[in-house]
C-alpha cells in the first residue's frame, strides 16, 4: 500500500515537472513571437481598422497629420519617419506600444543606415511599467526586422524613398 | 520473525510497482525529450533559426516588391528617354525585340544610353537595388546578389505597358560561417507603367523625318478624362475643336496603333487590346460630318493622316470637317505649320471659317 503511494507520488511529480517545463517553455515561445506579432499587427492593421475612439490617433487624423488612413500602421509611422517629422513618429509609436501587456517591455526604432542607436520610443520601469528592467538589463531581448520602403505619391514619374529598417524589440 | 510466502509476494509487488512508476517516468521524460529539443541550446538555435530565416523572409518579399516598383520609376523613364533619343534622331526601333533589348540597355546594362531627359542616377533601378541591398547587409546582416537579365515590354492596356525583368537573386545569411538560410533563384517580376506623360514616339517619328515642319510639333500621351460613348453627347456637342486641340488621346479598340506600336514604327497599327487615338475616329461625329462617314471610317486621323503624310498625295481632297475651326481656336491650335500644310487648310470664301481636309490613298 504505502509503496504504491510513493509511485503514485514519484509520478504525479514527474508529471508536474514536465507539465511545468512545457508552460514555461510555451511562455517563453510567447515571448519570443511578441515582437514578431506586434510587428505583425503594424503591418497588417490599416488605419482606420485601428481601435483609435480616442487618443493620439485621432487627433492626428482630426488635424489632418495622418491624411490617408488606408495606409498600415507601419507605413504611416516610416511615412512619419521620412517626413522627418519625429514628433509625430514619436507619439505615434507611443501610441501603439502603449497597447502591449503591461509585462512586457517594448522599443521601436527606425534606421536608415541600418544601425538603430536610439530608438523612437522605449517603455519599461522607467517609463511607469513597474518590474520591466531597461532594455540594457534584460536578460533575453526578443527582435523583430523589417525592411520598408514607400511610394511617394506624385504625378508624372512614379517614385520610392529610400528604403528604412524598423525594429520592435521586447522583453521581460 | 518469519517469512511467510504471502509476504514475500506483496513485498515483490511493491518492488514492482516501484519500478513500474520508474518506468513510465523514464517514459514520460524520453518522450518529452522526443517531442521537442530538450537542451537550451537546442532550443536557441532552433529561435535563432526561426528568426533568421522570418528576417529573410520578409526582405526577400520586400526586395521583390521594391525591385518591382523600382522596375516602374526606371522604365517609365527609360520610355521617355527613347522617346527623346527618337525626337533627336539618335535611334530607330522597328521591332518589338529592338525595343526590348534598348530598354534593357536603358534600365540595366548601359544607362548612359538614356540620360537625355530628367533622369539621375538615384531613380536607377541598380541605385535601388543597391541601396537596399547595402541596407540589408548593415541592418539585417544579409548578402545579397541581384542580377537582372532580362527586360520585356509589352502591351497590357491602352495607356499602360507592362514590363516583365527577369531577377537572379542569390540571399544568404552573413550572419555565421554557414549561415542559417540560402536562396539561390530565378524568378520574374512584371508591373505596370502609365506612358502618360511621355512623348508620343510615332509623333517623333514624324517630327524627326519632316525637319521641315515647326518645333511645336511634339504631344505627350495625355489621356481624356471621358470615355469614348461620352464624346458624341457632350464633348463634341458642345466643343469639337477644344478637344481637338486639347492633344488628349482616348483608348480605341482595334483602331489605333499601342503603344509598343507607336514605339516600333507601326503606323497602321490596330491594337485589339491596347489602341489609342489622339483624334476621335471621325464615324463619330456622324452627326456632324455626315458626309464624311463612309470615307473615315476605321481611320483615326492623326495617327494615320497626320503622322503619314504620304495618305495625303491624293487628288480629290475632300472636306472631313471640323468646320467650325474658327479664328479664336487657333491661338491653341498645336501646330500651324501642319495645319496648313499637311491637312490643307482652307480659307475659303469665308475667312472666319476653316476647314481641315484630308484624303485617304
Amino acid at each position: 500500500m504505502l509503496d504504491a503511494f510513493i509511485g503514485s507520488i514519484i509520478i504525479i511529480a514527474a508529471i508536474v515537472v514536465l507539465y511545468s517545463g512545457f508552460t514555461s517553455r510555451e511562455q517563453a515561445d510567447r515571448q519570443f513571437y511578441a515582437a514578431e506579432d506586434f510587428m505583425g499587427v503594424m503591418e497588417t492593421t490599416q488605419i482606420r481598422n485601428y481601435g483609435y475612439e480616442s487618443g493620439t490617433i485621432k487627433t492626428m487624423i482630426a488635424n489632418k497629420d495622418i491624411a490617408d488612413t488606408k495606409l498600415t500602421l507601419l507605413q504611416q509611422l516610416v511615412l512619419f519617419y521620412n517626413d522627418h517629422n519625429y514628433a509625430n513618429a514619436t507619439a505615434f509609436a507611443l501610441e501603439l506600444a502603449n497597447r502591449t501587456p503591461e509585462r512586457t517591455g517594448i522599443s521601436i526604432c527606425i534606421t536608415h543606415d541600418g544601425v538603430c542607436e536610439t530608438p523612437l520610443v522605449q517603455i519599461d520601469e522607467t517609463y511607469g511599467r513597474a518590474d520591466i528592467p531597461p532594455a540594457s538589463d534584460a536578460t533575453a531581448i526578443y527582435s523583430s526586422q523589417r525592411i520598408v520602403v514607400l511610394r511617394i505619391a506624385s504625378a508624372g514619374v512614379p517614385s520610392t524613398a529610400p528604403p528604412v529598417i524598423v525594429e520592435v524589440k521586447t522583453w521581460q | 520473525m518469519a517469512i511467510t510466502v504471502a509476504g514475500m509476494i506483496a513485498g515483490r509487488r511493491g518492488v514492482f510497482m516501484t519500478l513500474m512508476a520508474l518506468a513510465v517516468i523514464i517514459f514520460l521524460f524520453a518522450y518529452a525529450e522526443v517531442l521537442e529539443p530538450s537542451t537550451v541550446a537546442q532550443i536557441a538555435d532552433a529561435r535563432a533559426e526561426r528568426t533568421r530565416i522570418i528576417v529573410m523572409n520578409n526582405y526577400l518579399d520586400t526586395l521583390e516588391k521594391h525591385t518591382a516598383d523600382s522596375l516602374q520609376t526606371a522604365g517609365y523613364l527609360a520610355l521617355q528617354n527613347l522617346s527623346e533619343r527618337i525626337r533627336e534622331n539618335k535611334t530607330t526601333i522597328t521591332t518589338p525585340q529592338q525595343l526590348n533589348t534598348m530598354l534593357y540597355q536603358c534600365i540595366w546594362t548601359n544607362m548612359s544610353l538614356c540620360t537625355i531627359a530628367n533622369s539621375s542616377s538615384n531613380t536607377s533601378l541598380a541605385y535601388a537595388i543597391r541601396n537596399m541591398t547595402t541596407l540589408a547587409l548593415n541592418g539585417l546582416n544579409i548578402n545579397s546578389t541581384i542580377n537582372i537579365t532580362n527586360i520585356t515590354i509589352n502591351d497590357s492596356a491602352p495607356f499602360e505597358v507592362m514590363l516583365t525583368a527577369t531577377i537572379v537573386y542569390n540571399i544568404s545569411d552573413a550572419g555565421s560561417e554557414t549561415g542559417f538560410a540560402s536562396w539561390n533563384a530565378t524568378s520574374t517580376i512584371s508591373t505596370t507603367v502609365d506612358v502618360q506623360g511621355i512623348l508620343d514616339p510615332l509623333y517623333m517619328y514624324g517630327y524627326r523625318n519632316d525637319t521641315f515642319i515647326g518645333s511645336s510639333r511634339t504631344r505627350a500621351f495625355n489621356k481624356a478624362p471621358y470615355r469614348k460613348s461620352q464624346l458624341n453627347d457632350t464633348i463634341f456637342t458642345s466643343s469639337p475643336i477644344g478637344f481637338y486641340y486639347s492633344k488628349m488621346y482616348i483608348a480605341s479598340v482595334s483602331r489605333g496603333p499601342s503603344v509598343v506600336q507607336r514605339y516600333t514604327m507601326n503606323w497602321t497599327g490596330k491594337s485589339a487590346c491596347c489602341g489609342i487615338e489622339s483624334v476621335i475616329q471621325f464615324t463619330e461625329l456622324n452627326t456632324t460630318f455626315q458626309n464624311n462617314k463612309a470615307l473615315l471610317a476605321n481611320l483615326s486621323l492623326a495617327d494615320h493622316l497626320f503622322m503619314k503624310r504620304t495618305q495625303f498625295n491624293c487628288t480629290n481632297e475632300q472636306v472631313v470637317g471640323l468646320k467650325n475651326l474658327t479664328e479664336a481656336h487657333q491661338s491653341v491650335r498645336i501646330d500651324t505649320y501642319g495645319l496648313e500644310n499637311i491637312y490643307n487648310y482652307i480659307n475659303a470664301s469665308d475667312p472666319t471659317v476653316y476647314y481641315i481636309t484630308a484624303c485617304l490613298s
